[in-house]
């Protein structure tokens, strides 16, 4: 399948020809490509593919700022759109809140690229569908296994940033998301294992599957699924827990990613996705959490889902420190809101696609390992409970109290692993929660996980983001269980 | 853009071999987007998109193909005929799908919904203008919507909107806000100023009294529309589908099993009529107008899409693949609104809920928060805000045991969301007075 045969130079060129003179335009284009294969319980279902192509103009004029977006490549439909931008710049310059004629845009030239080993098209559909079908048999194999799921999900994303001040910015990137899910039925009990929720992302092509343990978590996942059937509810007391990295990526995703996103803190999200009990004094002196707590925005991991080395303003991509010992230094704000709050940031301005704005987004969010082991830290727990892969999630808008529940349980009594509990819950409130972190997994216990659907903005957008994280210890949390 | 359309599927046609049937789907869009902060413009332009997602089949052998279109006939033909290559050559790897159906019958249906929007020259300094000495964060969406469906059987479905949703909140202070929403087909200065002087009672209250300080427990609540609202987007994820209840993923597994009920004066279902969705769906199989889903406390019917009607051998009613109701309509009750603070007599009355997730799924059980402006109520009295509050309490202890009365007059609220999309559904809601509802933190 072919995109336009419009390239991106070409677009420009239509565009700069239509625009005439304001303070300064940009161009973003994004092509991309998707496919899903579905394995329901033995059942392939049909193929879906799709294409999409499309570009954003976004002008800066007077002070105000306007942006259009189409995917119509004719001379027209590149006219309407410069008209549709520019006329909403101008309209927009009396009541803009930011004064963008004061903005400074970076003129980066730039290239990114995901190593990719085994394209999507380079293994036949015939051989893909024979991969989920020997994941299907071994999900399926027990009569207890009452509905699974085996899927490929595969997205290749081209984009190009080219501004009137010869900035081009050309990134390509590619991720797979392998997921596997199944729902046990036994005993008048219901539960449900996945393959780390949808958390199983990372860049890259066909090869992930390996690297990931697919044919592996096959395999195990029933069995656990149907176990988790047969156990007690989780106890409701205050224990201590240690999260596994597929449960830590939402704990750091909703009580650190969010709350230090800049456009939040500056109120842009006030009327949808919540606002920030961080606020500007807090940086450079706040202690978000113990001292055992690092957290970067790390672009830089080759396989991490959000890497790239410019964002969609065309800034420069690099690893930052957000928290560094505890002890909160910057956030996750783009150049736009880092003028406009006065606090250091990162290049994080993202959109999801050719049809939204960019804004404030998480990338690579991580939290950096550290010296415990896995079993040093359950040896060190008198009782407590092991949590693995988020199934429930929930925060309030200042992104403070929590509640977090796991797919599987397993009780730690004196310094041990016991049996298993179902529903495991847990609740808090972030503002306390990092300081009762009392170890941190070692690189053995860290994985690259991350989300394909981090939703916030208005209009809408859910946009991909990584985290790595190891497994960490939490001290005296309220858990609590079902009913 | 309907000729436009048809245009495309008549060429479609013309490339489809003796044994081999096809069907389109087209989602389109032409939508201005003023996002504003602090009673300001604060990101502002347009949108113009037009999709189509092909599917072709030899048999029960098919793939879908989802394409964007520039609208231009000889380009998008193009890219039609290479997708038409692509999806053969997919087809011949893939067995055959045992749940794949198409629709027995041509039913052609062309709904067209005229409005008038405010212009944007105009609008945008009304906006901030009407909104000038407040504190207004959200966002004004206005446009064009359109929907259509055709298959090699001829039939011909299209759906066009012109509408707006305006959602916005006003603060002061913090955490503490009123949250409003105006949308629709035609725009009214009107009843937009009537919805911002409500806008102002509810925030005087929010500036003169100092927030209220409440600790966990059990307390007489009313959920307003829009706090109910909340319960009904998460049950909607899962809960009324045929899928998710054969598979035990259903939320309201106990009540269709007839192990748990609700109130008796519980009745909903999915009722196009009033509703602001197209009557077909992504296949082509249009939707009934009415399908009760629970009746007096009792369920009745789930969502079923062609695929788990085939799966399941129950007859489809039309649901989309997600099986989410998109035009659900609450029955009200008895409770009169000017009598709620008093059958309140002591409690919260609480605006808005956010963030809802399960925290049992199979016990219907759900934790999320208070937003905006919860009021604490004494003496039937509306008396301060008080802080945010987590709730984890059971659908079927608040719509069930506990569930004390419903407002007699609903409210029609439209999808503000527009992920990839601007939504078209929408929920007609009462309020609900509920006894002992837990709040955890």
């Amino acid at each position: 399948m072919r995109f336009s045969v419009i390239d991106s130079l070409k677009l420009h060129e239509m565009v700069s020809s239509y625009m005439g003179k304001v303070d300064f335009w940009s161009l973003r284009r994004v092509r991309s490509t998707e496919n899903r294969l579905v394995n329901r319980h033995g059942v392939i279902k049909a193929p879906h593919m799709s294409i999409n192509d499309g570009y954003m103009i976004t002008v800066m004029s007077g002070g105000g700022l306007g942006y259009a977006a189409s995917s119509d490549m004719s001379a027209f439909g590149v006219s309407q759109c410069v008209g549709r931008a520019k006329n909403w710049a101008l309209l927009s310059a009396e009541y803009s809140l930011i004064d963008f004629s004061e903005a400074v845009f970076h003129r980066n030239q730039g290239v990114y690229k995901t190593d990719l080993e085994q394209e999507w098209n380079d293994i036949p559909t015939a051989d893909k569908v024979s991969i989920l079908k020997e994941a299907s048999a071994l999900l399926k194999r027990d009569h207890r296994i009452i509905d699974s799921e085996a899927y490929l999900w595969q997205v290749g994303m081209e984009t190009d940033y080219i501004t009137d001040q010869k900035s081009h910015i050309h990134q390509s990137i590619h991720w797979m998301n392998p997921g596997l899910r199944v729902v046990a039925n036994d005993n008048g009990e219901t539960e449900r294992r996945s393959f780390g929720g949808h958390g199983v992302c990372r860049q890259g092509g066909l090869e992930v599957l390996d690297l990931v343990g697919f044919m592996q978590a096959a395999e195990q996942i029933p069995e656990e699924a149907i176990a988790l059937t047969n156990a007690p509810g989780c106890p409701d007391e205050s224990l201590d827990l240690v999260l596994a990295p597929d449960q830590m990526i939402l704990q750091i995703h909703e009580s650190i990613g969010h709350p230090l996103e800049l456009d939040r803190i500056l109120g842009d999200e006030r009327n949808y996705a919540g606002r920030s009990f961080v606020s500007k004094d807090m940086f450079g002196s706040y202690q978000y959490g113990s001292d055992l707590l690092n957290i970067t925005f790390d672009p830089t991991q080759k396989s991490e889902l959000a890497s790239y080395a410019y964002d969609d303003e065309g800034l420069k991509a690099e690893k930052v420190y957000l928290i560094k010992e505890g002890k909160l230094l910057a956030g996750l704000g783009g150049h736009v809101s880092q003028d406009r709050l006065g606090v250091p940031g990162v290049a994080n301005s993202r959109a999801v696609d050719w049809n939204r704005p960019a804004i404030d987004r998480m990338a690579n969010l991580n939290l950096e390992p550290g010296e415990s082991s896995l079993e040093d830290m359950i040896a060190s727990v008198e009782r407590g409970v092991y949590m693995k892969t988020n199934q429930s999630w929930s925060i309030d808008d200042s992104r403070n109290k929590f509640q977090f529940g796991c797919e599987w349980g397993q009780m730690i009594e004196g310094g041990k692993l016991t049996h298993l509990v179902r529903k495991p819950n847990y609740r808090g409130v972030s503002s306390e929660f990092w300081h009762s972190l009392s170890a941190v997994g070692n690189q053995n216990t860290t994985d690259i996980l991350g989300t394909p659907f981090c939703g916030k903005g208005e209009p809408n957008q859910a946009i991909f983001v990584g985290h790595a994280s190891p497994a960490c210890l939490f001290r005296n949390v309220q858990a609590f269980g079902g009913e | 853009m309907q000729d436009y359309f048809y245009q495309l599927l008549n060429y479609i046609n013309t490339q489809m071999k003796s044994d081999e049937e096809f069907s389109a789907y087209f989602t389109g869009e032409s939508s201005d987007f003023c996002r504003f902060n602090s009673s300001k413009v604060r990101q502002a332009g347009h949108v113009l998109q037009k999709h189509i997602r092909l599917n072709v089949n030899k048999g029960k052998r098919h793939a879908y193909y989802q394409l964007p279109l520039s609208g231009d006939l000889a380009s998008d033909s193009s890219v039609l005929k290479d997708a038409i290559n692509k999806l053969r050559f997919v087809i011949r790897d893939i067995a055959e799908d045992p749940y794949f159906v198409t629709t027995d019958t041509v039913s052609d249906l062309t709904e067209e919904r005229e409005g008038s929007l405010p212009q944007i020259n105009q609008f945008v300094p009304k906006l901030c203008h009407t909104f000038k000495n407040l504190d207004a964060v959200g966002i004004f969406t206005s446009g064009h919507i359109y929907r259509g469906f055709g298959n090699s059987k001829g039939q011909r479905n299209w759906f066009s909107s012109t509408s707006f949703n305006l959602d916005w909140s006003v603060y002061h202070d913090a955490d503490k806000a009123v949250k409003n929403n105006f949308a629709g087909c035609s725009w009214s200065d009107d009843a937009f100023e009537a919805k911002v002087k409500s806008d102002l009672t509810r925030l005087n209250r929010l500036e003169r009294f100092s927030e209220r300080k409440i600790s966990p427990g059990g307390y007489r609540v009313y959920l307003t529309p829009s706090a109910l609202l909340e319960v009904f987007e998460l049950l909607s994820w899962n809960a009324f589908g045929l899928k998710s209840q054969k598979t035990r993923s259903s939320a309201l597994n106990r009540l269709v099993d007839g192990k748990q009920s609700l109130s008796p004066l519980v009745s909903f279902g999915e009722e196009m009529k009033g509703g602001t969705a197209p009557r077909f769906n992504e296949y082509g199989f249009i939707k009934p107008e009415a399908i009760p889903i629970v009746e007096k406390g009792q369920f009745c019917e789930p969502l079923v899409s062609p695929q788990s009607a085939a799966e399941y051998g129950i007859a489809s009613n039309g649901a989309e693949s997600g099986e989410a109701p998109e035009s659900l309509v609450m029955q009200g009750g008895n409770l009169q609104s000017e009598e709620i603070y008093r059958k309140i007599d002591k409690g919260l009355f609480i605006s808005n809920l956010w963030y809802l997730n399960y925290s049992d799924l199979e016990a219907a059980r759900m934790t999320g928060m208070t937003r905006f402006a919860t009021f604490y109520v004494e003496n039937g009295e509306l008396k301060e805000p008080v802080n945010v509050m987590r709730f984890d309490e059971s659908l079927y202890r608040m719509l069930g045991a506990n569930l004390v009365d419903l407002n007699s007059q609903s409210e029609l609220m439209l999808s503000a969301s527009t992920y990839g999309k601007r939504s078209t559904d929408s929920f007609s809601l009462p309020g609900a007075l509920i006894d002992d509802f837990k709040f955890t933190l």
